[in-house]
């Protein structure tokens, strides 16, 4: 009688540990997959930026930021890394179109000039270098951040 | 089956306590525990292999992120080495070829970045040598290195654009001529035909004032070419192999891998200084020839045989005057007018791929191919060829340029394409399509 009550204890301790067990496996899961997911997508945005002209090749007045006729929301109407600069909300496609089951899911960017001699450090006038920041967040916690830095130097 | 059917002999035999193969009690006792302790160890070890193997999915995770933030960073300091260099038009002089960031911080890693000069390890020596970018970015326990070759891309003088070009006076005496095919002879100050003489050709000048023949066009220039940098001479020379001429300069054969008067430059480029007039003749260069004597003259005199190795390099500079006046047209450059073998081992005619002997009955084109600089002024006589281009820097307002006899220039036109090092307005570095590279290292 003793032993099976013993017994009962024991295997319900083991019972408890494993559901904890599986629960934490589980939370890991969720986290792996979110953060894999969070760099796929600040790196198809950073992939975007990246490839852009350094400034608006066609512009007849360039502007840090979207230049006329330029929607951060379509981004297939942006050409330069700049236009990218304040971009924030729900990931989408680059035509605009939302990417199903993200709702809870935010994109950023962030473009700036900085200097030369320490690209740390950001400078109000044109350098010649910016910098790229793209933010990935799941609700309120930030899962992915890319940094990359354009040269006017380098075209594209 | 009813339960009280059971009386199998092994139930008997556990009922009577024996066992078969022993027949010994066995004790009841704790068995119970035993086979609950041993599932807790079973399940135990499964659970700390999910754990570790969730760990380990964390670590790739972790990894992947960091080697994706390392690659960006890797590329983007290779984008930042190409904006140091543009933003400095004395990069070459005031940085070195090595490690021009030992440990930068970006945001959370760190880079090393490498600028190398992959041609001799010297930037400031050639304006035109490619440069070798390589960022190795760690963050966490990810490492990503990134090359790329930086390559340079010159903007040819205007004046390369030209069969001969002067900053001075250019004057084709009377009953001379002046041949020049492919291109304009050009002056930034006046140019004068004289009556009988002739230059066959266009013509670009500040101020014509011919009476002779020019039987191309004449344009007059709006604003003057410029002229080659001040520092090119001390460039070439700090490039070349001094050598010693003992008096007038002739009889020898100079190579990049061979030299009658010591050791060969692998450029082929040789220097000569002297304070005196010196004649130069029966002389075979495969390279290039700089001779500093400022104030004094230069005789390239009867049969020459001159060509330079390096396409990006000149075949002749001179600090000093200089007078042409081999005989292109009516002396063979011969070894045995000479008596000197011009193709010795280490000497191949054509060079490199050509042959060599050791006898003296060869011959070679007499005249001179390549862009031709001289510093002072200039005086074309007798049949003398140049097979490329002539600038001459003398502003002089009295025969800066004077043509005295029966003179041609076949202007190629690869000089302008691809300027030789140094005659050029302007040097960007690009990097070079298709070197970008991921290094691996062992």
């Amino acid at each position: 009688m003793i032993e099976v009550a013993v017994s009962t204890v024991i295997v319900g301790l083991m019972i408890g540990t494993a559901m904890e067990m599986v629960g934490t496996a589980r939370v890991g899961q969720m986290w792996n997959s979110d953060k894999l997911r969070a760099l796929a997508l600040a790196q198809a945005m950073m992939g975007e930026v990246v490839d852009s002209y350094y400034q608006d090749p066609a512009a007849a007045i360039v502007v840090f930021g979207p230049e006329a006729g330029e929607s951060q929301a379509i981004r297939t109407t942006l050409n330069d890394v700049d236009d990218y600069n304040g971009i924030s909300g729900a990931p989408t496609n680059r035509d605009g179109t939302a990417i199903p089951g993200l709702s809870n899911w935010r994109r950023t960017v962030a473009v700036a000039w900085v200097t030369l001699a320490n690209p740390n450090q950001t400078s109000a006038a044109e350098t010649g270098l910016k910098r790229i920041t793209v933010d990935v967040y799941r609700g309120n916690a930030r899962l992915a951040e890319l940094v990359a830095y354009r040269a006017s130097g380098v075209p594209r | 089956m009813k339960r009280g059917a059971r009386n199998t002999a092994a139930s008997v035999r556990e009922r009577a306590g024996t066992a078969p193969w022993t027949g010994q009690r066995i004790a009841r006792r704790g068995s119970a525990y035993i086979a609950v302790l041993g599932a807790a160890m079973v399940l135990t070890i499964i659970g700390l292999g999910a754990v570790s193997i969730l760990r380990a999915q964390r670590l790739t995770v972790l990894s992947e992120y960091d080697a994706a933030a390392c690659r960006y960073y890797a590329e983007s300091s290779v984008e930042w080495a190409v904006q140091l260099i543009a933003a400095d038009p004395n990069w070459r002089a005031n940085r070195t070829s090595g490690t021009w960031y030992a440990a930068q911080t970006l945001n959370d890693s760190t880079v090393k970045l490498e600028c190398i000069d992959p041609v001799d390890g010297n930037l400031s020596n050639r304006p035109d040598d490619p440069l070798t970018v390589k960022a190795t970015v760690t963050r966490g326990t990810a490492r990503q290195i990134v090359q790329a070759t930086l390559t340079a891309t010159s903007t040819p003088m205007d004046f390369l654009a030209m069969a001969i070009h002067t900053a001075g006076y250019l004057h084709i005496a009377s009953g001379k001529s002046l041949k020049a095919t492919g291109a304009p002879a050009s002056t930034n100050s006046t140019a004068t035909v004289d009556a009988g003489a002739t230059l066959t050709g266009d013509l670009q000048c500040l101020l014509a004032v011919n009476t002779g023949t020019v039987t191309g066009t004449t344009t007059i220039i709006a604003s003057p070419k410029a002229l080659p940098p001040s520092g090119i001479v001390a460039m070439y020379t700090a490039l070349g192999t001094a050598i010693s001429s003992g008096g007038n300069f002739q009889k020898a054969v100079l190579t990049p891998t061979y030299s009658s008067l010591g050791t060969a430059n692998t450029d082929g480029v040789y220097v000569l200084t002297t304070n005196n007039d010196i004649t130069v003749q029966a002389i075979r260069l495969e390279g290039t020839l700089v001779i500093s004597c400022p104030g004094h003259t230069v005789t390239v005199d009867q049969a020459v045989f001159m060509h330079n190795y390096r396409a990006d390099y000149p075949v002749l500079i001179v600090d000093g005057n200089l007078i042409l006046q081999y005989d292109s047209v009516g002396t063979t450059f011969s070894e045995n007018s000479w008596s000197t073998n011009f193709n010795p081992a280490g000497a191949p005619y054509p060079f490199p791929g050509g042959a060599t002997n050791s006898t003296q009955t060869d011959t070679y084109p007499n005249e001179i191919q390549g862009l031709v600089h001289c510093r002072g002024t200039l005086t074309l006589q007798s049949t003398a060829r140049v097979r490329g281009a002539i600038v001459c820097e003398s502003a002089a307002l009295s025969n800066a340029v004077l043509v005295n006899g029966t003179n041609e220039i076949v202007y190629d036109p690869t000089l302008f394409s691809s300027p030789p090092m140094g005659y050029t307005k302007s040097v960007t570095m690009a990097i070079s399509p298709g070197s970008w590279r991921q290094v691996v290292t062992p």
